[in-house]
């Protein structure tokens, strides 16, 4: 049985142009990449178009990659700046998709229909995970990077740093205040539930 | 009559332009599929609604609308939670300047000093609430 | 000994990894031959203008620059007396946020119809409370 090419050897076939050795280098690491811009936009149309903007930017600076650092750090790096670009482009959080279901509402109605919840009611899991996504979208792309690849990637310090190409000082600091602000954000469902 | 003069040559003197009003709305926006109809009276807004914030569906939760007078102070209370302080500091034929206090609840929340002219409303965007976004508007009428 | 701060946030991280799942990729080779479809598209060498493209380009360029002045003559408004484009739009001149935890940006809608106050770090409303 043939040994699968090791990712340095695919990396420098990829650099002379050839495609089939970067088809593989993205099979290797599309579901990461995948995972990562997911989580970063809550979103599975906009994480394939991030995951493959990351591809095709890795292409285009394959001739920059040093191979100093693992190459899924770099490809991690690529992914959040490119996930930053989208945000800034859209000026906003991403959408945030509403299921309003079975309610009947009037078409002439000018006001929002009543949920229908009550403090204390219990809180289905969707609106649960819809809640956490609206406090996790809240976060600047930088600060949800920090948040996503600690406690959602269980990456170490060191790691998430040479991922998102800042210092560990500046990982720390932004991790302490997305974690104080998604408390806040969040304190209203810990009390529900 | 003679008091009708006086008030006639006061409102002028005051730089009143007749029918020039400070409309004020607290829209819940959301994305929906389908999409539901716009009120009416958001029609207008709901293109840039979509383009700026991103959300396909208005409700309106409550507005108000006050009269424009130079110098003098309007509370602007579309709901109870949100609500402005309009100051015209300013009027030029087709623009005011306005200084804006946004409130919510008892905590100010943003000052800003603002031209505002016909037809060209501002959106401030506010917190999440109900699956969707707030977003006030403010237009002169 | 975790403290108290230790606590609340392990409840926040349980939340979040309970919560936030990631659904599955599917059709992942989609992703691989998207990206070598663009791949090739950057590498394929670009035709040669050809003369009749050139001409067409010409032609079109002249007749946009021709309907935008017939447009600019028939729609424009002719006022006596100039008035400065400012005062047809809205504008930030200035925006302060009052409280520690918000920041508040101002810029045009692109369209130059009204202007926007961004508003970050505003809390979240659960939707039980009233806002009307």
């Amino acid at each position: 049985m043939g040994e699968l090419p090791d990712e340095a050897a695919l990396v420098a076939r990829a650099r002379q142009g050839d495609t089939r050795a970067f088809d593989e280098l993205i099979t290797r690491h599309r579901e990461k990449i995948y995972m990562h811009a997911y989580h970063m936009l809550r979103s599975e149309d906009d994480a394939v178009e991030i995951a493959q903007e990351t591809f095709i930017r890795a292409w285009k600076s394959l001739s920059r990659f040093d191979g100093k650092a693992a190459l899924s750090s770099w490809l991690y790096r690529i992914a959040t700046n490119a996930v930053i670009d989208l945000c800034r482009r859209r000026r906003s959080h991403p959408e945030v998709e509403v299921d309003v279901g079975p309610m009947k509402v009037d078409p002439a109605s000018q006001t929002t229909p009543h949920r229908g919840e009550v403090p204390g009611a219990s809180v289905d899991r969707a609106e649960i995970r819809r809640r956490i996504e609206a406090a996790l979208l809240q976060l600047s792309p930088e600060h949800r990077a920090v948040v996503v690849l600690k406690e959602l990637e269980d990456l170490s310090y060191e790691e998430i740093a040479a991922r998102v190409g800042c210092s560990l000082g500046t990982v720390m600091s932004r991790l302490h205040y997305a974690r104080k602000h998604l408390q806040t954000l969040l304190r209203d469902l810990h009390e529900e539930l | 009559m003679k008091r009708l003069l006086v008030a006639l040559l006061w409102m002028s003197a005051a730089g009143l332009q007749a029918g020039d009003r400070i409309w004020s709305a607290l829209v819940l926006a959301t994305n929906e599929n389908p999409p539901r109809p716009v009120p009416a009276n958001l029609e207008d807004f709901a293109p840039t609604i979509r383009r700026v914030f991103g959300y396909n569906s208005l409700y309106l939760l409550g507005e108000k609308k006050r009269n424009l007078v130079t110098g003098a102070e309007e509370w602007l209370v579309p709901s109870k939670a949100f609500f402005f302080k309009v100051q015209v500091l300013g009027k030029k034929p087709t623009c005011y300047e306005l200084q804006i206090e946004l409130y919510r609840g008892q905590k100010l929340l943003v000052t800003s000093h603002t031209r505002l002219a016909r037809d060209a409303p501002l959106y401030i965007r506010g917190p999440q609430w109900g699956g969707g976004q707030l977003v006030l508007l403010l237009e002169v009428q | 000994m975790k403290n108290s701060d230790d606590r609340e946030w392990e409840k926040t991280r349980n939340l979040l990894r309970e919560h936030l799942t990631v659904p599955p990729l599917t059709n992942p080779d989609f992703i691989n031959s998207r990206v070598l479809e663009a791949i090739e598209r950057e590498e394929r060498p670009r035709p040669a203008a050809s003369g009749w493209s050139l001409r067409w380009l010409f032609w079109s360029g002249a007749t946009a620059l021709l309907m935008a002045g017939l447009l600019t003559a028939v729609l424009m408004p002719r006022e006596f007396g100039l008035r400065s484009h400012d005062e047809f739009i809205s504008q930030v001149i200035s925006a302060r946020a009052e409280m520690p935890q918000l920041s508040v940006t101002g810029f045009q809608v692109p369209d130059g119809r009204g202007v926007v106050l961004w508003m970050e770090g505003v809390d979240y409303i659960p939707a039980g409370e009233g806002v009307r």
